[in-house]
């Protein structure tokens, strides 16, 4: 994958627009997925397309600015598609309130887009955590939770996708959470 | 607690989100969606470079575009009219040489159709010029190079090709008083001779290699003597052939004075014999009179043999007659066609008023049958 990236980098470089053709060809999927996800239930159709474009036309725009040992082009474009989907969520509900919180757009603003630097280093701690834990879950709950809690996949789609009967999937994500119960339970109070 | 966890994912930083989706997890989606989401991000870019040209200059540009398209359509398609050719004028001395000729009179073609000709081309250029300039600058060329200087005098042939017989003329004509008036001022002998052919013939023409108005010289020779080749007359010049045409008519009309000569003689002749054995047989009479039934008897046989001298004399008439020239014979046979055309003739008469009255019939019956299907339509 990194040799990949790494082709498709140098095309969007240099402005040519195969390089856009292969990343969309490549990521569409998992960009959707991220943006749909996220605001499906307060868009139509055309608006997710809309914002799906928008986050590889960003790309493109700066992809001078993308570093390969900082994050593969998956992770930039996942990192993206959250951003660009949760504001146009924060936008539509006019929330003042933050409520998620949005270091990350912060980041990309202040350090430029690839920065790892994280504010809040209580947090950063937990993510790294979490990330462990669930990535200790070992085969196939790996994927369910990153289907169902990073892409926001309903259990069926996932079902579908993995091929696990739902009722399966529900019981793999219920004990998964236990698992990682008493992690997220401190995370909860250290937020409140 | 679900949402929790979401909002911790959310907000993962690059590094983390890579560390998180090193696994591929496959997200399909269709490829209709895919191939919009393309569209849509490719009018993003196209839009970046669009704004980068200012809006007069892709104005200006747009318009110049279309300037330069309408010129050019225009300039082509009138080129092609222009170019096109309504006639042809056929110059023969022994250049051959093929003039078009467009609607304007203009020479746009010129094509030498023997060596003479292409010399008498290469010499002087005669495309884009008025018809009479044109004509004016080849019969001065020729006679630079010595076509029109002949012991005899030179002969020009001017056919002009074209199925508009008005153009025809009017070619022809103008062609005929430049050649005139030129021969007029160098003092020159020049008959022209004038012909008109059709654009038909400028194919059997081009097949032989040869202007269709020497073909038309080459036929008139092969009018008079079938035996005579287009092949052989191929290279002569005008006043060559000319020359031929006229040696054949002089000798078609000496033959046919010879002919009534020989006709009138011959008849002279049958007349002459019937007088002497009518002398003879009266002698006959005078001197056998004495032998009244001898002399009835040797009367008898003189009658006999002057019926026989007569009937001689008419099927030698006959025979000379049958002998004169092919003209007669084919008017003989063509008067034998008339009355065999006349004869069927009633019949062929009867034949179409047959076809008329069938036609009727059939007129009638598909009426009929019109009516009937309007009925069928009707129910």
């Amino acid at each position: 994958m990194v040799t990949e990236d790494s082709t498709i980098l140098n095309l969007l470089q240099r402005q040519d627009e195969k390089g856009l053709e292969l990343l969309m060809d490549t990521y569409a999927g998992l960009v959707y997925t991220i943006v749909h996800s996220k605001i499906h239930t307060i868009c139509s159709k055309e608006d997710i397309e809309e914002c799906v474009s928008d986050v590889f036309y960003e790309l493109y725009k700066s992809s001078s600015k993308v570093n390969l040992q900082k994050g593969s082009l998956k992770a930039f474009l996942a990192v993206i598609a959250k951003r660009k989907a949760i504001d146009i969520y924060r936008k539509y509900h006019k929330q003042t309130q933050k409520v998620i919180p949005l270091d990350l757009l912060y980041e990309l603003e202040d350090k430029g887009l690839g920065s790892s630097q994280a504010s809040d280093y209580d947090k950063e701690e937990t993510r790294t955590q979490i990330i462990k834990e669930i990535k200790a879950l070992g085969e196939p709950d790996h994927e369910i939770l990153i289907r169902k809690y990073f892409f926001e996949q309903p259990s069926k789609v996932i079902s579908e996708a993995m091929d696990i009967k739902v009722n399966t999937i529900d019981k793999r994500i219920s004990r998964a959470l236990i698992k990682l119960k008493k992690l997220l339970e401190g995370e909860m109070k250290h937020g409140d | 607690m679900e949402t929790n966890l979401i909002s911790l994912l959310d907000s993962l930083n690059v590094n983390e989100v890579d560390e998180l989706l090193d696994k591929n997890i496959d997200c399909k989606m269709d490829s209709k969606t895919l191939s919009r989401i393309k569209a849509l991000t490719y009018q993003k870019i196209g839009q970046k470079s669009k704004k980068q040209v200012s809006g007069w200059l892709r104005q200006l540009a747009a318009v110049s575009a279309a300037a330069c398209l309408l010129l050019t359509a225009g300039g082509v398609s009138g080129y092609a009219y222009y170019k096109a050719p309504v006639a042809y004028l056929d110059i023969d001395i022994n250049p051959s040489i093929e003039l078009g000729i467009n609607r304007w009179d203009r020479i746009v073609s010129a094509k030498g159709y023997n060596e003479d000709g292409i010399n008498v081309l290469k010499a002087k250029n005669v495309l884009n010029k008025k018809l009479q300039e044109g004509v004016k600058s080849i019969i001065e060329t020729a006679d630079e190079k010595g076509y029109l200087e002949q012991a005899e005098g030179a002969a020009v042939a001017i056919t002009s090709v074209t199925d508009d017989t008005n153009k025809a003329e009017e070619l022809t004509d103008l062609s005929k008083e430049t050649i005139e008036e030129y021969a007029e001022e160098k003092k020159l002998d020049v008959e022209v001779v004038t012909e008109h052919v059709t654009l038909s013939r400028q194919e059997e023409a081009k097949q032989l290699g040869i202007t269709p108005g020497k073909l038309n010289l080459i036929q008139k020779l092969q009018a008079f003597d079938q035996e005579i080749a287009a092949e052989d007359y191929k290279d002569a010049s005008v006043k060559e052939i000319m020359k031929a045409v006229k040696a054949l008519r002089k000798e078609q009309k000496a033959n046919q004075k010879e002919k009534e000569k020989q006709t009138e003689e011959e008849s002279g002749d049958i007349e002459a014999s019937e007088e002497e054995k009518g002398v003879d047989a009266e002698e006959d009479k005078r001197a056998e009179e004495v032998n009244a039934s001898e002399a009835q008897v040797k009367e008898e046989e003189a009658s006999e043999a002057k019926k026989a001298a007569q009937q001689k004399g008419q099927a030698e008439v006959k025979r000379n007659k049958a002998s004169e020239t092919g003209s007669q014979k084919n008017q003989s046979a063509a008067k034998k066609e008339i009355k065999d055309t006349v004869a069927p003739l009633p019949k062929q008469n009867e034949k179409k008023n047959e076809n008329a009255g069938s036609n009727e019939n059939s007129k009638k019956s598909t009426g009929k049958e019109k009516i009937g299907s309007s009925q069928k339509n009707k129910k």
